[in-house]
């Protein structure tokens, strides 16, 4: 059959320079937010095995990971200037169309025959492969395979980005949402864990761009003209053409490229509304996929927790409340003053100690990986109750949509990193129900929650991302709107920055 | 309870009295500047990886010197001394690099460049093209001595610019 560049094919081309460029760039912006790699599911510090900041941290003193961040500039990354929610808005966004159009290319590959410009038929392809490297490195250039509209290597080199590096990235991205990850533990074990798979997810990209700095030498190499042109017209009869409107689409993409990035430094809010209408139709569907982890407090090797990844060196993402009543409560160690009142649009109110939480948990205990929203993980064994049983305990009035847990941290005040207002966050009625959606007062067996880890009770969500998982709780609220509650966005970090409510991706 | 929470104080290096003490500091960013230049934010920790990577492209510089050299295609007069000069030092190279934990890596700086002269050399010369006369291979082979010789020099600025490490050294990273 007659290869040739189908108009699809070409369509999906540009597209593709469209998605990938604007994948690689938010993609960056999100690595910035914590630019350490690692190979442990126990992000360490001072175990990575890669790291793309500049900054070290204090050595000597408590910091946070939300200071952990890096400022790249706009020119690298999307948008730049320490905006991950934005960054992660376009990653999404780019995500959906990129995802789509990949699937619907496969489809066409598979029904109109075009999978063998791909897939090697033969394994005379690996051989000519050999032979085409040899001649590209003799400094010549090999000629198309018969029948083919390139050689052997384009062949080879494009079927594995196209077949295998595209849908490895797919792979490893789904993988790094906490619904999805913390739903499908076991293969995410098996791929892993979580710090392999997000390394993974970088190392692709690292192909990608590979690709393109192989690819677009090569291009000028074969004729700029004359393979741009086949792009474009799907033959090359008339180059200067073909090559004249390549040009103009990718001036285009780079314009796109400006006007999105100063757009969205520009007026965030207005991304969201774009992210919220393209992504959330799909996100939401995943609040089918509730959590149902249970790890070992190990390595995925096997081996023993050990000094390394004890509770200590459970990352702390936030600064413990400063304020009299809480240090009050901390040095008379919680148990007799703390208590955690739970109300609102419920039938019978109540508060319950940390003594009572911890009867009704009945030794329940869960040990789960926390996704944090910048890239750190940690596992920790937990040990409360359910939200679903304190909420069959208080029974939620007809109507009842969402709860609002409330902490005692109030963010301008104790932490420097960040503007004024209470901590809060808000779950959907589904979300609160799912069955490790916990109430935390333990974390390793070794008693009380460490005051950077949340103590003396926390929230625990395991479907999204951690900065979602509450700490320091003070109170528990079950209302049948939460629009209504501040910016009305559902929580500190959806109301002060660009953070979706859904933080299952 | 001090050590426990310090990585620097429990990998046994103390900063304490100097800013980065209680706070973080940015490196390598100019004065008026921003942000530091784009090279300075890629670290990386592969070390035993990366001696290999650095080994094996000596490696090829010497297979490739030495297939050179076996040819019957002299790039310039004498060239073929060179070229086994070359293929000679790649070897004790690899040998002491396998062999050993020596920091050797600067030793192979001369090796790339020896190659790369001669490379420069049989441009001037009568080099091993297929437009004068040799076979693909045979040019193949040739320009890998070019190829290898400049990713080695980019290797080796990467490790002079901390970007990677190579064993027995490490990035000590603190975090």
């Amino acid at each position: 059959m007659d290869l040739g560049f189908p108009w699809w094919l070409r369509i999906e081309h540009f597209l593709n320079i469209i998605f990938i460029s604007f994948l690689v760039r938010s993609g960056l912006e999100i690595l910035a937010t914590y630019p350490k790699l690692y190979r442990s599911q126990h992000t360490v510090p001072g175990t990575s095995w890669a790291k793309f900041t500049v900054q070290q941290e204090p050595k000597h003193k408590y910091y946070t990971v939300g200071g952990e961040d890096s400022d790249y500039s706009p020119r690298i990354s999307l948008p730049g200037q320490r905006q991950l929610g934005l960054g992660r808005y376009w990653h999404f966004i780019t995500v959906t169309g990129f995802i789509t159009c990949w699937i619907i290319y496969f489809i066409l590959l598979l029904v109109t025959g075009q999978w063998r410009r791909y897939v090697p038929t033969s394994w005379d392809t690996f051989t000519q492969a050999g032979h085409d490297m040899l001649a590209y490195l003799a400094f010549t250039m090999p000629h198309p395979t018969d029948g083919m509209v390139f050689n052997a290597l384009q062949q080879l080199s494009y079927g594995f980005v196209v077949l295998i590096l595209t849908p490895l990235v797919i792979l490893t991205g789904a993988f790094q949402s906490p619904a999805i990850a913390n739903h499908f533990s076991r293969i995410t074990r098996l791929l892993g864990g979580r710090q392999v798979i997000r390394s993974t997810h970088f190392l692709c990209l690292v192909g990608y761009v590979a690709f393109f700095a192989v690819h677009l030498p090569l291009v000028f190499l074969h004729g700029y003209l004359h393979e741009t042109s086949k792009m474009v017209l799907g033959h090359s009869n008339n180059p200067v053409l073909g090559g004249v409107i390549f040009t103009l689409g990718l001036a285009l993409v780079i314009a796109l490229h400006v006007v999105v990035t100063r757009w969205t430094l520009a007026d965030g809010r207005a991304v969201e509304k774009l992210h919220n209408r393209i992504v959330r139709p799909w996100s939401n569907l995943l609040y089918k996929l509730p959590a149902r982890m249970h790890y070992d407090r190990s390595n995925i090797t096997g081996k023993d927790v050990g000094l390394d990844n004890a509770t200590h060196n459970f990352r702390g993402s936030g600064r413990p409340p400063e304020t009299p009543e809480y240090l009050a409560l901390m040095a008379n160690c919680y148990e007799d003053d703390y208590v955690l009142e739970i109300g609102g649009y419920v039938e019978h109110p109540m508060t319950l100690t940390i003594a009572e939480l911890r009867e009704l948990a009945a030794g329940h205990s869960q040990t789960t990986l926390h996704h944090c929203v910048q890239g750190f993980s940690s596992i920790g064994r937990w040990r409360g109750i359910a939200v679903a049983d304190l909420l069959d305990l208080v029974k939620p009035l007809p109507g009842a949509t969402d709860v609002v847990y409330t902490s005692f941290q109030n963010m301008g005040r104790d932490d420097a990193l960040y503007e004024g207002g209470t901590y809060y966050e808000s779950t959907p009625m589904v979300e609160a129900r799912m069955p490790q959606t916990l109430i935390a007062f333990e974390l390793n067996d070794e008693g009380e929650i460490p005051a950077k880890n949340g103590a003396p009770v926390r929230l625990r969500l395991e479907s999204s991302t951690g900065f979602r998982s509450l700490k320091w709780l003070e109170r528990i609220e079950v209302v049948n709107r939460y629009d209504i509650i501040l910016e009305g966005r559902g929580g500190y970090f959806e109301d002060t920055d660009f953070f979706d409510r859904n933080q299952l991706i | 309870m001090e050590d426990e929470n310090s990585p620097a104080l429990r990998a046994g290096v103390d900063f304490r009295g100097t800013p980065n003490a209680t706070q973080p500091v940015l490196e390598h960013i100019k004065p008026g500047k921003k942000r530091a230049p784009f090279w300075r934010y890629i670290r990386i920790n592969l070390p035993r990886t990366t001696r290999l990577l650095i080994i094996a492209v000596i490696a090829v510089i010497g297979g490739a010197s030495a297939s050179v050299a076996l040819s019957n295609h002299e790039p310039f007069l004498y060239a073929t001394h060179a070229l086994w000069s070359v293929c000679g030092a790649a070897a004790l190279f690899v040998a002491v690099g396998l062999l050993t934990s020596a920091r050797i890596w600067k030793w192979g700086v001369p090796i790339a460049l020896s190659s790369l002269l001669i490379y420069l050399g049989g441009l001037l010369g009568n080099a091993p093209y297929v437009w004068n006369g040799a076979s693909v291979v045979s040019a193949a082979i040739w320009n890998l001595t070019l190829l290898a010789s400049l990713a080695y020099l980019v290797l080796s600025w990467a490790l002079r610019c901390g970007m990677i490490v190579a064993a027995p050294d490490h990035q000590h990273f603190l975090d």
